[in-house]
Formats: structure tokens, C-alpha cells, sequence
């Protein structure tokens, strides 16, 4: 995809190029609807990523996730090996004595940690548990990096660029009142649609098909607002 | 994203002077009742989506069904019972499923298979069978989060997800009848918090039953 860095004080002119008059936010409200769009777009997607190393705990099952560096695990390797997700109810099925078993245990324990299962977004376990110290990788989606200066940049493509635009202005629009909200809401639903082509468990999420239903119905029925209403009422 | 932080943008967002929440000078809302809607829809999402869960550790009173869970504990979301050196996950049950599967279990103890989350009062938790002797059950789940009161404490929530508790305030203040009620922008507001929700169980990948 064709990346372009582009800084704040340019995405606040874009967000001016939207509006057709002198805009009714300032510019600080620009700048915290920037952030809140670029943290739910990396909510929705995972658009930023990294992967960090954590020295997991001896004999404890229980690794948290330093806090700051990741808000959401999508992998887990060990020594460089790679885990199978599970979940803390399939590993309860598989091994019920999960929790005190460890590397040494024997028998069908294997020797080195084989299963994770997330526990929240801050905590994960293994299985089995290592006696020594061990190395792990865990991929993940990163901290939404914020813009906190004009010159501060995001790296993007113009494709995305201009749907985190539009949604910008309909974060904005809850302050001017319930005729911009409803006439902005395509931006928070193009928005979405967006995200959801990106993230292929969004998209196939009951919520999201109640979601494009209920945008639909919306399309049909038209909002109960007088046509002659304008923005200066 | 700290409280003063968030009170900020609610303050922006209803064209009230922004000052990290200090004041709000229209007379639509104080404050305390501003702090009062963010610390029940921050209490409210993290129940829903599990998204800041942890792990507890209690003792088990032999001979009693009913143990109590930690202070402040919010959601049960998987439990293990250590008796005798060894572990066993514990299955979540109803009263009724409870009964029908032995009618006698409240006064035959053994080693626990289940538990009923909040059946005999809040912040307890009852054992089916009663155990018969002592241990350890591991609770993984979640707490109340920390009181926000504009000290500048950081939200329980990622920062990815507070735009939502955002918006769950301003349903809640748009949703105040008389002078401050607004039908749409609550509508529209309580339909964003019910995304986030979803965006957060979503993102969580939480399992709630076997």
C-alpha cells in the first residue's frame, strides 16, 4: 500500500478542506479528534504492530505484558519457537492440573512451554510453565502513536487518509449539535466499512452485520429533520 | 488517557470552557455527577468486555460451599480449585442446572466441579459439591477499576478504547432530562458505547463459556 508521511498541521488542513465555512472547532479540538480517530482506527485494525521480548517468570504460568508496549497479543513464541493460541477453558479440558504442572514435571508434560491463552488484554499464560528463565517474543498491536506537535507525522495511505478525515469531522460534529451528527454519520460509517475490510474477524462479527443492516434502514428511512434546517440554526 | 484528559474533551465537546473538568460553567452538570458517569461506564465496560482481567488467589473454607471472592471484584471469567497438590478447572453452573445435576449436592462435600458466580450475594462464590477440605482456588477475572476524581490517574481502559467511555459519558449527560437532554446525540452516543463493547470483546477474544 502506498505510504505517505504526513504531518499534523497537514491533516488539520485537510480536515479544513471538509468544511465549507470557518470551522467550529479549534484547533485543539482537531488535534484530539486526530488522536481519538487514529486510536480507534489502530483499535479496529491493528494498523501499528510491533513485536517485544519479555523474560517470562520462573515457575508461574502467569506472564504479564509490560505495560505501555502492546495493547493487544495476536502471537507468542518461545525461545524463538512458536505457541499455540488457546483459551484458559480448552487448556482447563486439556490439561486440568494446567496450572501446577511444569517443564520438569514429566511424563506427557512436555519439556518446554507449548500453549498460551490470553487472559484480557494485559495477561497470558503458558503452558507448560518453565523452571528456568526463558525468552518471549510476543507480536502484538502497538501503543497508537499520538500526535502531540504540528510536526509529528503518521505514516498512511491517501485511501485511508481520507476516510480517517471524514471521521475526524464526524468526532467533531457531536459538538455542533445533533443535525451535523446525523449529517456526518456516513463518515463513522465509511469509516467502519473501512476498518472492517482490514479486519477479517470485524467483518464477519455479528455486530458489525447489525451494524451495515441498521445503516441501511437508516438509508431508506429518511431522519426526521426539516430539509430547510441549516447549520447557522 | 487520564481523567483530567477525559474531562477535558467532554468539556470541548459540549462547548463548555475547557479546563480539565474544573468547572462547567452552563449549570447543566457538576463535576461530581461528570466524574459519577465516568467511573460507572469505565465499571460498566470493563465488566462487559473482560478487557483488563487478572488472576486472584483465595483460600477455600472446607465443609462450606459459599467462599468470598476479592474485594471489589467485578467478573468471573475462569476459576481452578487447588486441593491436595492438584488443579481442576471448576465449571460455571446455574442453581437449577446445579440441582438437576444432583438434587443432594449442598450437603454431600467432595472435591468441587463447579461454581455459581453470585449465587448466595455479591462478592461470593458457591463450590458444587461443598469442598471437603481446604485449598486454593484461582480466580482469573476482573476488578473494579480505580475511583477517577480529576487526580490525573490514568484510565483502566487502553487508550485505544477510552474514545468509547467518551462517549458513554455523553450519554449520559445528554440523556439528563430537562435542560441538558438531547434524544439524538444520546441515540447516537449509547450506539458508540455498545460498539465499543463489542470492539472490546472482540479485541479481548474473551471466552465467557466452555
Amino acid at each position: 500500500m502506498p505510504y505517505q508521511r504526513v504531518d499534523r498541521a497537514t491533516l488539520r488542513a485537510r480536515l479544513q478542506d471538509r468544511f465549507d465555512a470557518a470551522p467550529f472547532w479549534t484547533d485543539t479540538d482537531a488535534n484530539l479528534a486526530l488522536n481519538h480517530a487514529l486510536r480507534l482506527w489502530n483499535a479496529l485494525t491493528g494498523y501499528w504492530r510491533r513485536r517485544i521480548s519479555i523474560s517470562g517468570p520462573i515457575n508461574d504460568p502467569l506472564i504479564p505484558i509490560p505495560s505501555g508496549s502492546l495493547v493487544q497479543r495476536t502471537a507468542v513464541t518461545c525461545q524463538g519457537q512458536a505457541m499455540t493460541p488457546t483459551t484458559l477453558h480448552s487448556l482447563g479440558l486439556l490439561r486440568p492440573n494446567w496450572w501446577t504442572e511444569r517443564t520438569t514435571s514429566g511424563g506427557s508434560v512436555p519439556t518446554r512451554p507449548l500453549l498460551w491463552a490470553p487472559v484480557g488484554l494485559t495477561l497470558f499464560v503458558v503452558w507448560p510453565a518453565p523452571v528456568v528463565q526463558m525468552s518471549f517474543g510476543v507480536d502484538g498491536v502497538r501503543t497508537t502513536p499520538i500526535l502531540t506537535t504540528d510536526g509529528s507525522f503518521i505514516d498512511i495511505g491517501d485511501e485511508e487518509l481520507s476516510v480517517l478525515i471524514g471521521y475526524c469531522l464526524h468526532v467533531l460534529a457531536i459538538k455542533a449539535g445533533p443535525v451535523v451528527v446525523q449529517r456526518t454519520a456516513e463518515y463513522h460509517r465509511t469509516f467502519i466499512r473501512a476498518a472492517a475490510l482490514r479486519n477479517s474477524r470485524l467483518l464477519a462479527s455479528n455486530w458489525y452485520r447489525n451494524f451495515e443492516r441498521q445503516s441501511l434502514q437508516k438509508a431508506i428511512v429518511p431522519p426526521a429533520i426539516p430539509p430547510a434546517e441549516t447549520l447557522a440554526s | 488517557m487520564t481523567d483530567r484528559e477525559l474531562l477535558d474533551e467532554l468539556q470541548r465537546a459540549v462547548i463548555e470552557t475547557p479546563d480539565e473538568g474544573l468547572t462547567w460553567a452552563s449549570g447543566l452538570w457538576t463535576l461530581a455527577e461528570i466524574l459519577g458517569y465516568a467511573n460507572q461506564r469505565q465499571q460498566r465496560y470493563l465488566h462487559e468486555t473482560l478487557v483488563v482481567a487478572g488472576w486472584a488467589q483465595q483460600s477455600i473454607t472446607p465443609n462450606d460451599s459459599v467462599q468470598s471472592l476479592p474485594g471489589g471484584w467485578l467478573q468471573t471469567l475462569h476459576v481452578l480449585a487447588e486441593i491436595a497438590g492438584r488443579t481442576s478447572p471448576l465449571l460455571p453452573l446455574s442453581r437449577p442446572v446445579t440441582d438437576l445435576i444432583t438434587p443432594a449436592w449442598a450437603t454431600s462435600s467432595g472435591r468441587p466441579l463447579g461454581y455459581i458466580d453470585h449465587a448466595v450475594g455479591t462478592q461470593t462464590i458457591e463450590l458444587s459439591p461443598p469442598p471437603l477440605t481446604g485449598g486454593l482456588l484461582h480466580l482469573f477475572g476482573s476488578w473494579l477499576a480505580d475511583t477517577l476524581d480529576r487526580s490525573g490517574i490514568n484510565l483502566a481502559v487502553p487508550d485505544e478504547l477510552a474514545p468509547y467511555i467518551f462517549y458513554g459519558v455523553l450519554a449520559d449527560m445528554f440523556g439528563k432530562q430537562g435542560r441538558a437532554f438531547d434524544q439524538t446525540r444520546r441515540d447516537y452516543c449509547e450506539s458508540r458505547f455498545a460498539e465499543g463493547i463489542a470492539i472490546g470483546l472482540a479485541m479481548v477474544e474473551a471466552v465467557t463459556m466452555p
